[in-house]
């Protein structure tokens, strides 16, 4: 028989109380050492970010409706793509994941009342700020044309704010290094009575796994930059050419951050979907050891794969050939993860929720942004799609098909938890529709534009190129469109959406055992660790909508 | 039949406007026509990738809306209790893609030392990038705009940049390679169809990137010329450079290149130095201000430097400027002019110097 168990029902008592009406006034928010209301801060920023790098992004596209360019001259242009890698990379794809879903969730998934060093999580998020701002300034002080990888000698030459904008990833670094080193004495101190390493939600693996190389990874973007900038103020001669520096050396230094700097990006949102599979499913993750340790294992190989981004610079065969192995090496957990994933679903009880939407086409498209990875691992096929159309495609259906979509699903998810509303699930379900369609029309033809011979960084181009060029550009408005759609939606459930139960969508960890919204201290008392990813004891209770909890019926 | 060098420019440019691939050769789906012996071998490793690619998609694709049908949360299915994980199944799906990648990964290497092992004793072209011009020296001292190439024939290019990175590509060749300044990087290419082909920097350069691209004119051989001629065929490459033999080209092109001076005033070749070496790029004659000062009226008045010094504008401080730019720096101007070292040479300088003086008159 069926009896509701004591303990839940005491975390989620919350007297009216919560975390976001304990206290009030913006340096309440401000000074805030809350773990949750750090991460809805930077929910807010990132989010910011994104629709900021998303209008450089609709620029770029309406600049490209035309051989000749349609809006400005080149070097507006050149700063148009800059900002918007920049601001894209820097701004919301690195930080977003970790900084909004990662602050707000970890702790919770733990049943700890905060991270381990709460003083530090607030001055990151300042650091992060402060970060931002000097990109603003960029913006406001003459632009940035370097591209966002700020290629040497170029960037040494550039007469816009390379100086500022240097200073401003540097800053970001620094808040980078900060969430990391929390996060990882976070997962290592905090884990409650119970709760070994693989019993861990595999959130919790993802986000430890990217804080390791948050933490070993960013301090040498740092020490690049800060070279990049005394090069720049005294010519002293590292990578300039002409003062006997050598440039690619920064292209080394550059892609040993910036390739580990993918999977800081990656590993996060693979994290988020293990845990939509898992609680959409029913199931526990196919394999969930494997995926727990492909997560390090990607960690680890992440550090040594550079060189593939400098197959035509005139690096060594040998060393081409190592960093192509390397690369190859990679590719195998990746591929292990899309199938644990998907056989997750096998003989599970799928249900079709908003969030799933994001997880199911985030696995689509990782896959081909990971299978597209294999052209330009192998070396052959990489000299001809250097540089082109092909690669923009391809690291935009990782970063956006797969890293947005899972950033967008985490955000779903989480939403009723940490707002205490649920949303419009028609408009939701639209919005991710229309993203899906308007991501695909936008970057599919790129692949075509890339192997036929389309540079990047382009201006202008061969007339060929116009119609694919301009589909591409239809694709991109409809999938701002979709942001628009989706952001607006949630916004507008802060007002107007039904209020959520404490567990909507069943799921197993222990953030959805806390009150909706938590209370400031997260948990009454703290929960008891119980099988990873163990549904059976939650039933949907149609009246209230939420997923009770009761005793697992005994296995007979 | 030999065709003076400007005007086979003029028809190679004007093709490749108005139809950048001759007759003959077309692209596929996903490639420009495979015009080099490398394009094979190139594509295929692309379509081994990509047809394991699109089976994978197809695998995976496949399965989820199988899944989703059959899992589907609905009246009567409520789920059922399976195995969490599964050895042989993972081992399986860990072991196919590594053995698939593994051939990727050789086949790969193996076209890239293909295209990285530059053949000895080739005819070799040295590539000479700046910002945003291509200039091709070939052994004889022959210099061109757009790069002319015989068919059948290993060609060499040892390629400087004079001042940011840049990258080589004949997408047709399916060829790349970075070109940094401070050293040599090589490559080559053995053309197979004549016809003319576009050449793209492909690292990003700086304002005019977009713009730093040129025509690839493959010549048809003498033999192919010769036998359409005698069976009264039409030229299959028509009125174009095509028409005529690389050999016949380079022959023509240089005597025209070489007596370019012959005959012309020094402030002629002043002024055909400021065209052709890009000084226009950054220096006007009308007054209005580019990326450097305009050459208005300059010579002789005083200069304004960096630092609050002054310099004349004569003869010895013209030659500085051209050879060592950072010596002196006009104020209020970036130090962007790189050195003409090496580029600029002695009758030219001489040129340049009339081209000023006229510009004052
Ligand atoms: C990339 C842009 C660029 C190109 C191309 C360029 N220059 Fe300059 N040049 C400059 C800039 C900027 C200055 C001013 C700063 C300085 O003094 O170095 C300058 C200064 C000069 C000066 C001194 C001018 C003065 O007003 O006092 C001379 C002479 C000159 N250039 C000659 C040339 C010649 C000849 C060429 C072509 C062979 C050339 N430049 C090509 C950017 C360029
Ligand atoms: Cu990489
Ligand atoms: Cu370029």
């Amino acid at each position: 028989m069926e009896t509701t168990i004591d303990h839940t029902a005491d975390n989620a008592q919350s007297d009216g109380k919560n975390y976001l009406n304990q206290t009030s006034g913006i340096l309440s928010w401000i000074f805030t050492l809350d773990h949750k209301r750090i991460g809805v801060m930077y929910l807010v920023g990132v989010t910011l970010s994104l629709l900021l790098g998303g209008l450089f992004a609709l620029l770029v596209r309406l600049q490209l409706w035309s051989p000749d360019g349609l809006l400005v001259d080149n070097s507006t242009y050149n700063q148009f793509f800059t900002l918007h890698g920049a601001v894209m990379v820097f701004l919301f794809v690195i930080p977003g994941i970790p900084g909004a879903l990662g602050n707000f969730v970890l702790p919770l998934m733990l049943g700890a009342k905060d991270v381990a060093f709460p003083k530090i999580n607030l001055f990151s998020f300042w650091l992060w700020s402060f970060g931002a701002i000097f990109f603003i300034v960029t913006l406001a002080t003459g632009g940035l044309d370097t591209g966002w990888t700020f290629y040497t000698p170029y960037s040494v030459q550039s007469s816009t704010a390379v100086l500022s904008a240097t200073m401003g990833a540097f800053i970001l670094g620094f808040s980078s290094i900060f969430t990391g080193l929390n996060f990882i004495v976070t997962t290592h101190r905090m884990r409650p009575k119970g709760m070994g390493w693989f019993q861990m939600p595999l959130f919790i693996w993802g986000i430890y796994a990217t804080a390791i190389i948050q933490v070993l990874a960013t301090p040498v973007l740092g020490i690049t930059l800060l070279m990049l900038f005394v090069e720049k103020q005294t010519g002293l001669g590292i990578f300039d050419a002409a003062q006997g520096g050598d440039p690619v050396l920064f292209q080394h230094f550059f892609w040993f951050y910036s390739h580990p700097a993918v999977y800081i990006m990656i590993l996060p949102a693979m994290a988020v979907i293990s845990e939509l599979m898992a609680t959409f499913s029913r199931k526990i993750i196919f394999g969930y050891t494997l995926v727990a340790y492909s997560s390090i294992a990607i960690a680890l190989f992440g550090f040594l794969v550079w060189g593939h981004h400098m197959f035509t610079s005139g690096q060594s065969a040998w060393a081409g050939l190592v960093f192509s192995t390397l690369t190859f090496s990679i590719s195998i957990p990746s591929a292990i993860k899309v199938f644990n994933w998907l056989s997750t679903m096998y003989k599970g009880s799928v249900r079709l929720d908003t969030p799933m939407w994001y997880a199911l086409a985030f696995l689509f498209m990782f896959t081909i942004g990971g299978l597209t990875g294999m052209f330009l691992g192998s070396m052959g096929a990489d000299v001809h799609l250097h540089d082109t159309y092909f690669v923009v495609s391809h690291f935009h259906y990782v970063m956006v098909g797969s890293i947005m979509f899972a950033f967008f699903g985490g955000v779903h998810y989480w939403w009723p938890k940490m707002f205490g509303v649920m949303y419009n699930k028609f408009s939701a379900k639209l919005a991710c529709a229309l993203i899906f369609i308007g991501f695909n029309t936008t970057f599919f033809p790129q692949f075509m534009l890339g192997s036929r011979g389309m540079p990047r960084r382009y201006a202008s181009y061969l007339p060929e190129f116009t119609e694919l060029h301009q589909v591409s550009t239809v694709g991109a408005f409809i999938l701002g469109l979709g942001v628009a759609v989706a952001v607006i939606g949630l916004i507008w459930s802060l007002f107007a959406g039904k209020k959520a139960p404490q567990n909507p969508w069943g799921g197993s960890t222990m953030e959805w055992e806390t009150a909706t919204p938590p209370i400031t201290f997260n948990f009454n008392e703290t929960p008891v660790t119980k099988p990873i990813y163990d549904h059976s004891g939650l039933v949907y209770n149609e009246a209230t909508g939420n997923w009770d909890r009761v005793e697992a019926p005994s296995e007979a | 039949m030999n065709l003076p060098l400007l005007s086979s420019l003029a028809l190679a440019a004007q093709q490749v406007v108005s139809a950048p691939l001759d007759e003959g050769a077309t692209g596929t789906f996903w490639f420009p026509p495979q015009a080099s012996t490398l394009a094979p071998e190139t594509d295929w490793v692309f379509y081994y990738v990509y047809w394991i690619s699109v089976v994978f998609t197809s695998i995976i694709v496949g399965v989820m809306i199988f899944f989703l049908l059959r899992y589907r949360h609905r009246k009567g299915w409520d789920g059922e209790k399976s195995a969490s994980h599964g050895l042989a199944l993972e081992i399986t799906w860990s072991v196919i893609p590594f053995l698939l990648t593994t051939v990727m990964w050789w086949k790969g290497y193996e076209t890239f030392m293909v295209s990285n092992t530059v053949p000895d004793n080739a005819f070799t072209i040295q590539v000479k990038a700046s910002q945003w011009t291509w200039d091709f020296v070939y052994p004889n001292g022959l210099e061109t705009k757009e790069l002319h190439l015989p068919p059948d024939e290993p060609v060499t290019f040892v390629m400087q940049s004079k001042d940011v990175i840049h990258s080589f590509w004949i997408p047709a060749f399916r060829v790349k390679k970075d070109i940094v300044p401070g050293r040599y990087t090589k490559t080559w290419a053995e053309a197979t169809e004549p016809g003319i082909y576009t050449l793209f920097c492909t690292e990003y350069c700086g304002m005019d990137h977009s713009e730093m691209l040129t025509s690839v004119v493959v010549h048809a051989s003498q033999e192919t010329i010769d036998t359409m001629r005698a069976g009264g065929e039409q030229f299959k490459y028509g009125k174009s450079a095509l028409g005529t033999s690389f050999e016949d080209w380079y022959e023509a092109a240089s005597k025209d290149f070489l007596a370019k001076y012959e005959g012309k005033e020094p402030w002629e070749i002043g002024e055909m130095v400021y065209t052709g070496r890009a000084c226009n790029a950054c220096h006007t004659l009308d007054g209005s201000v580019l990326v450097g000062p305009s050459w208005k009226g300059a010579w002789g008045t005083e200069r304004q430097l960096e630092g609050g010094a002054t310099a004349v504008f004569d003869e010895n401080y013209v030659r500085e400027s051209i050879y060592d730019p950072s010596a002196k720096i006009v104020a209020g101007f970036p130090a962007t002019m790189t050195t003409y070292t090496g580029l600029v040479d002695d009758q030219e300088l001489d040129g340049l110097i009339a081209f000023f003086k006229k510009l004052a008159e």
